[in-house]
């Protein structure tokens, strides 16, 4: 039975797979999260060791999710628990698998959150909302929406409407299924992304100079100084292990690895079909828009009207800061008028919104396709049922936002979460299934040969990389966020409730996984 | 204005990262239109 192949549904084209791979990747933290850890992290000092992580740990981990994938979807897995074990038989695999439907399923929801807020700001933009704003009036814009100060600036429900939208187009998306829903959003959502994006890096570039306020003292700043700053390295700082590890978690981000949906993505190709030379094209694709694109926009705009040190100062106040409010700063101060800034908000806000939702809805794989495979519900049944639970637990993300509920989903699933299931991956893919086993899988069907030198930094480098990160982390951030160091006594209970709701959600997912292998069992099924 | 190692260093990792990707599709595209798998590791071309 191990050596059954097990068909399911298959993507219908190669552009079109490539492009939701590449959609997956592509997220927000393309266009937010990288200019803030590339600021705060010295500019040109964080590129080097990012590219150096680029090529021990992101394409590695690109091919082991792949190969991952691949390799449980011919044994009819289109999800981790699964998966891990057709590359581990052994009953604790299928558990250690949870991770692989806990991580996308909290991410998915909180994301979707913050989605709705680029598509909020997208309409904003359009109805001039944000026009004449100065900071002051920009934060409050901001901080009206996302801390429910009703009747301030927003209404109290705007932010809860827009979040049913995001989440009703998301699983109207993917009740369409693998070709007709997630590979045709990827079809429009990445060439539109990719060309809002170039046409404000040529309107960014070609600011020219600007005067600036630097403490008072009026100076010149250009968008060409944020571009010096970038790529202008302080070669005395790359023995800061800090900013390695920064660049390190970077890579992981960006290319979404560790979170399970890459690998649902590769469970519906077939035997024969390419991962080697897929898998780096969907990196590659994933590196133009976070350095070309994501480089020259939101660092170079921001620098160009408050200058390297206001950039740094932005930068230190975090993503939002940055996206949602000195972006429609910098787009209040574009020349040619109403209608020239409105349309820059709009691509801005309206490519965030094309990154997050090609992201979200491979979130959603993995649970769809667990559900479907054990229980043999209809794709439009499971995904309007997950549609519900995700409105249903996203509320408590929009009322207690501002008291730590959604930090505490993002560090222990969309940050350290995302670490542990890619060691698991990795130790169970080349050291358990074997090395050998492991370069003769990523080769089958494969349009290009992986050099050799790949099998060794497969085996020894990536996951000595990741055990690095996860210890690093663990002692720096886990240990401080667990015992909630200098937290008010009333953040203290939200974020305990925040643990509570996620410890429920891993544990009826752990119940779900062995009733399905329970149902497996009387139906006859060998698992892997 | 930029200096000259940050242009270098732009123009470098811009290359870099272009190169990659269209490299990438060109062999994609270049495979679609007559697929044949490579063998896998260990056997003679």
């Amino acid at each position: 039975m191990a050596d059954e192949v097990v068909h399911r549904e298959q993507w219908g084209s190669r552009i079109g797979l490539i492009l939701a791979m590449a959609g997956n990747a592509v997220g927000l933290g393309n266009f937010l999260r990288f200019p803030v850890q590339a600021t705060e992290n010295g500019g040109g000092t964080f590129m080097i060791p990012y590219f150096i992580a680029f090529l021990l740990v992101g394409i590695p981990l690109m091919w082991i999710e792949w190969g991952v994938g691949r390799h449980g979807g011919e044994r009819g897995h289109g999800s981790t628990p699964g998966m891990l074990e057709a590359l581990w038989h052994h009953p604790v695999a299928k558990y250690l698998g949870v991770l692989g439907l806990f991580m996308p399923i909290i991410v998915l929801i909180y994301y979707c959150y913050i989605e709705s807020w680029t598509l909020a700001w997208t309409f904003f933009s359009l109805t001039g909302a944000t026009q004449g704003l100065d900071e002051a009036g920009m934060r409050a814009f901001f901080g009206s929406y996302v801390n429910l100060q009703n009747g301030t600036v927003h209404g109290f429900w705007t932010p809860f409407i827009f979040f049913f939208i995001t989440i009703a187009v998301n699983f109207w998306v993917v009740s369409h299924g693998l070709t007709r829903g997630i590979e045709r959003l990827a079809k429009i959502g990445m060439p539109l992304l990719f060309i809002f994006a170039a046409i404000l890096v040529v309107r960014v570039l070609t600011l020219g100079d600007q005067t600036v306020m630097v403490n008072g003292v009026a100076t010149t700043s250009s968008p060409l100084a944020g571009l010096d700053f970038m790529y202008s390295p302080d070669w005395s700082k790359l023995t800061d292990p800090s900013v390695w590890l920064a660049a390190t978690g970077q890579i992981f981000f960006t290319l979404s690895v560790g979170m399970g949906s890459l690998a649902a993505y590769a469970s519906y190709l077939r035997k024969t079909d390419d991962i080697a030379l897929s898998g780096i094209a969907t990196a590659a694709t994933n590196e133009t828009a976070e350095v070309v694109l994501g480089g020259s926009l939101a660092i170079p705009a921001v620098v160009a009207f408050f200058g390297v040190s206001g950039a740094v100062a932005i930068a230190s106040g975090g993503s939002f800061d940055l996206g949602f409010i000195a972006m429609p700063l910098v787009f209040n101060q574009l020349p040619g008028g109403a209608i020239i800034q409105s349309a820059a908000g709009f691509m801005w806000f309206g490519l965030l919104f094309f990154a997050g939702i090609t992201s979200s809805v491979a979130m959603s794989t993995p649970v769809l396709s667990f559900v479907e495979e054990n229980w043999g519900w209809t794709r439009k049944q499971t995904a309007w049922t997950l549609g519900a639970i995700a409105v249903a637990i996203g509320i408590l993300h929009i009322v207690y936002n501002t008291r730590g509920f959604l930090d505490e989903w993002d560090y222990w699933a969309g940050t350290f979460g995302l670490v542990v299931l890619a060691l698991v991956e990795t130790v169970l893919f080349v050291w358990v299934f074997g090395p050998e086993k492991m370069w003769a899988e990523l080769h089958h069907g494969a349009q290009i040969r992986i050099p050799r030198f790949y099998k060794f930094i497969l085996t020894y480098v990536t996951p000595t990389f990741l055990i690095i990160m996860m210890l690093w982390w663990f002692k720096e951030d886990a240990l401080p966020t667990l015992l909630m160091a200098d937290e008010t006594p009333e953040r203290s209970v939200v974020r305990w409730a925040s643990r509570g709701v996620m410890l429920v959600i891993l544990v009826l997912q752990l119940l779900l996984i062995r009733a399905a292998w329970k149902r497996r069992r009387l139906a006859g099924k060998e698992v892997a | 204005m930029m200096s000259t190692g940050a242009l270098i260093f732009m123009v470098g990792a811009w290359t870099f990262v272009l190169g990659l990707t269209f490299w990438a599709y060109g062999r994609l595209l270049k495979a679609d239109a007559s697929h044949e798998p490579l063998p896998p590791p260990g056997t003679s071309l």
